[in-house]
């Protein structure tokens, strides 16, 4: 990679990176004083960021596809959970409507 | 290295993964799990006659031992890169206050390690409990410590999943090839055996050999030349800096680099200009293209040769020579500085001395050497007109700096691109906070080795104020509630994207619910039948829609915190280590700070970039006449624990164990004057000296008076060493016996 290639791609990848604007400023800002090893340092730190959100986003991705999929099947649980509950109240209306017939429970 | 060499493999070696490459079977030479993703056509292919498997059982008889090789297949011990992971996740669980409240919980974690115990704790000159939890969490992170790096050096990375990659050091940012744990195990083991070797040369060639050895593996020569340890290498108290023979070398390394460069771009400017094909125009831009680059370059060599013919200077070995000695006299006062430093412990003091006595006997030698190799009417290397900065160590060819093109270029694309949507979007509206926080701990990093750096060109301390407070930040884990924060935004963010946001869920537990109304209503026709209209009475409708309601939320619930938890591994495990401990080598490890960063910040002199929200490293002090030591006062940062009086007290405690209480307030008070707090309840110091010298105190900072009543857990407590000794009566700079 010629110096020219090396900086043109510094540009774009600091453009994109995730730093704050104020650090992209002051490494734009020392451009002129770097030599071309500075900037293969800069460079480094930029490609290896990349990796790093591509990584991070990667492991972002698979949590959320993950999470979807459980919430999906969760739906069949909350049916269970709502069989069960109607079937708890049918029990409960049974007992009380028998109370009451007994006259245990005075009628409300 | 020692090593031994040995001939054969042993037979407990299990058989290799096999994997069909165009209908042949061959053995691979990775551990990568078997049927996994074909590898990139970029690859080198795997052949029958691969030579990298004898590479490998080269490196592997290189640098271990029979016996580990066996321990390590046998599973008994595991490899390297395991056993870090391990230790990671020691000390990420590590919760260093429980362990004073529960006994069980410390036995569990210090049970193990040599030194404090409960029953020699009373005795006079033993290790008391803090001193020594501190030692083990140190020992562990250094080890820690040596492990990553060597990895990152090396190019080896552990995924989630266990398996290992390999990708070179100089192409982190690619996925790498799966490797082996055997081979890996034998590299990083050499690696870090090699930094045990005394002789900087010695260790310096050792590790060059490694990572040579590492890429014959890969079946190619490094990208760039980027060598992340000498990073390291920097941060240590004496390094080797570069000698005139150094930069001769260098030099020379460059010319010949620059004229091959040179020679091909003229060739390839021949060959398209040769082209019958070609037109005019194309010509013209080609002759103008390349006539940049050339005559960019013929200018370097220019500037090279004119370095090389500086006239030469008499003198220059003794300057050399007395240079070494100031060094050698600056590192026995570091000697004894450190061995009345209170901060240290016993075997951190043990290790410094060490190893900085060992570098005064090579410095010696280096003197000796020198003066013997004198030899009269030998050209001498000109001192004069080269200026080697700290960076440009011995593998840095000195070149000079950008082209105004160059930087142009970099602006204009830097322009361009901004104006386009950043790829990163998306990472930076879910994890916006602890990317922020993120970046922040690189900067704050780039600081302190900075701060190193000035340290070092002065000879002080380096275990002074900066470091020590970076570890005590981390330690007491303030930068992990940070982070909790920032991940349950990113969670909310996350979930909000598939549809799982808290309103969404509500919608839809009432869609469940009314459902279930519904399906109830039917069934309750018949009791009603039976007995009467009160069954289907709306207060009683509503109960059940309500109990329906709770049930499905407590479900909710628990699967929200699963999710969470989820989250937070996902995070943890890809970050790792760099994300929750924020260690130093965790911002390495990340790569943010990496070299560019320091560099950066370092170039942009002593104007910090953006908020110092933690400013860290000692008050410089003015710059001494020639090859003296100047000490600035010694002043620690500490982080606040609980209250400003907590922590003050529990610094006296350490240094004097019986203070009385009026020494006590009188530290304090020193303390709340250093930072321009002031204490608005207390009636113990309501004097106006007392407030004068708080507001002087906050001036000094640059900062308005602070409340004591509001300063957040972590606050960066300035402590004026030398003066609470004064106060306690135990001598400025470390003179007198700490606990």
């Amino acid at each position: 990679m010629t110096i020219t290639e090396k900086a043109k791609e510094l540009g774009e990848r600091l453009a994109a990176s995730t730093a704050p604007p104020e650090l992209k400023t002051a490494i734009l800002d020392i451009l002129p004083k770097m030599n071309e090893r500075d900037l293969d340092r800069v460079l480094y730190s930029l490609r290896f960021e990349e990796g790093e959100h591509a990584r991070l986003e990667a492991a972002l991705n698979a949590f959320q596809a993950d999470l979807k999929a459980r919430w999906e099947a969760l739906k069949t649980e909350e049916q269970r959970i709502a069989d069960e509950a109607i079937e708890d109240f049918l029990d409960d209306t049974a007992s009380l409507g028998a109370a009451k017939q007994a006259g245990a429970v005075a009628p409300s | 290295m020692a090593l031994p060499a040995r001939a054969g493999r042993p037979e407990a070696v299990p058989p290799l993964p096999k994997e069909e490459v165009r209908g042949k079977t061959i053995e691979i030479t990775s551990g990568g799990p078997p049927g996994g993703p074909p590898p990139p056509p970029e690859r080198p292919e795997v052949t029958a006659e691969d030579p990298r498997e004898a590479i490998r059982r080269e490196i592997i008889d290189r640098y271990l031992w029979p016996e580990e090789i066996q321990s390590v297949e046998r599973g008994e011990r595991p490899h390297r890169a395991e056993e870090a992971a391990q230790l990671r996740e020691w000390l990420r669980s590590v919760d260093v206050e429980q362990t004073y409240r529960d006994d069980d919980y410390y036995a569990q974690h210090f049970g193990d390690e040599f030194g404090f115990t409960r029953l020699s704790r009373s005795k006079d000159g033993e290790e008391l409990k803090h001193a020594f939890i501190e030692r083990v969490v140190l020992e562990k992170e250094a080890k820690l410590r040596g492990t990553d790096s060597a990895m990152q050096i090396l190019g080896i990375a552990r995924m989630a999943d266990g398996s290992l990659r390999f990708h070179g050091g100089d192409r982190p940012h690619e996925q790498g090839d799966p490797i082996d744990q055997l081979v890996a195990h034998a590299l990083i083991t050499g690696y870090e055996t090699a930094m045990w070797l005394k002789d900087p040369k010695q260790r310096q060639e050792a590790r060059a050999r490694i990572v040579r050895d590492s890429y014959r593996l890969l079946g190619r020569v490094p990208d760039i030349e980027i060598n992340l340890d000498d990073l390291i290498e920097t941060q240590e108290l004496v390094g080797p800096e570069p000698g005139p023979e150094d930069v001769r070398r260098a030099m020379s390394a460059e010319e010949a680099a620059l004229r091959r460069r040179l020679a091909q771009i003229q060739k390839e400017r021949d060959a398209l200009l040769a082209d019958s094909k070609a037109s005019d125009w194309m010509r013209k831009q080609i002759t103008e293209q390349y006539g940049r680059d050339i005559a960019e370059l013929e200018q370097r060599l220019a500037q090279l040769q004119q370095r090389e013919a500086a006239p030469e200077t008499t003198g220059a070995d003794d300057e050399e020579a007395a240079r070494l000695r100031g060094r050698i006299e600056n590192m026995r006062k570091q000697l004894a500085v450190n061995e009345q430093n209170p901060i240290l412990s016993e075997s951190m003091r043990e290790s410094l001395r060490q190893k900085i006595e060992a570098d005064i006997v090579a410095l010696e030698a280096e003197i000796a050497k020198r003066q013997g190799a004198r030899a009269p009417g030998k050209p001498e290397f000109p001192a004069e007109g080269i200026e080697i900065t700290f960076d440009e160590l011995e593998t840095a060819p000195v070149s000079p700096t950008l082209s105004p093109e160059a930087v142009k270029t970099a602006r204009d694309a830097y322009a361009t691109e901004a104006k386009k949507p950043s790829r990163w979007e998306r990472l930076t509206k879910v994890m916006g906070g602890a990317l922020r926080g993120m970046w922040d701990e690189a900067r704050h990093f780039g600081r302190s080795l900075m701060d190193a750096r000035w340290w070092k060109e002065r000879a002080k301390t380096v275990l002074s104020a900066g470091v020590l407070d970076l570890h005590h930040f981390f330690k007491y884990g303030r930068a992990a509630r940070v982070e909790a924060k920032a991940i349950e935004g990113a969670y909310d963010s996350l979930r909000a994207e598939v549809g799982l946001a808290p309103e969404a869920l509500e919608a839809r537990i009432k869609n469940v619910v009314d459902e279930a109304e519904g399906r109830l209503m039917k069934r309750l026709v018949t009791y009603k039948d039976e007995f009467g209209a009160w069954v289907m009475e709306k207060e009683r409708l509503d109960t059940f829609r309500e109990e329906v309601a709770t049930r499905i939320r407590d479900r909710y619930k628990a699967e929200q915190d699963f999710d969470r938890k989820g989250m937070r591994d996902a995070i943890l495990k890809t970050m790792d280590p760099g994300w929750y401990r924020r260690g130093r080598w965790g911002i390495m490890g990340l790569g943010l700070a990496a070299n560019g960063l320091a560099l950066a910040l370092s170039k942009l002199g002593p104007t910090p970039v953006g908020p110092e929200r933690w400013a860290v490293g000692p008050p410089k002090a003015p710059a001494g006449p020639e090859g003296t030591l100047t000490l600035g006062p010694i002043e620690q940062i500490t982080g606040m624990k609980g209250t400003a009086w907590d922590t003050v007290k529990h610094f006296v405690r350490n240094l004097k164990p019986d203070a009385s209480s009026e020494e006590m307030v009188a530290t304090i008070r020193k303390v709340l004057e250093h930072n321009g707090i002031y204490e608005p309840h207390s009636g113990l110091w309501p004097t106006a000296d007392h407030l004068q010298a708080v507001t002087e105190g906050a001036k000094a900072l640059g900062r308005t008076l602070i409340d004591a009543h509001k300063m957040p857990d972590g606050f960066p407590l300035r402590i004026p060493v030398d003066e609470i000794r004064t106060i306690l009566g135990i001598g400025a700079k470390g003179a007198g016996a700490v606990a």
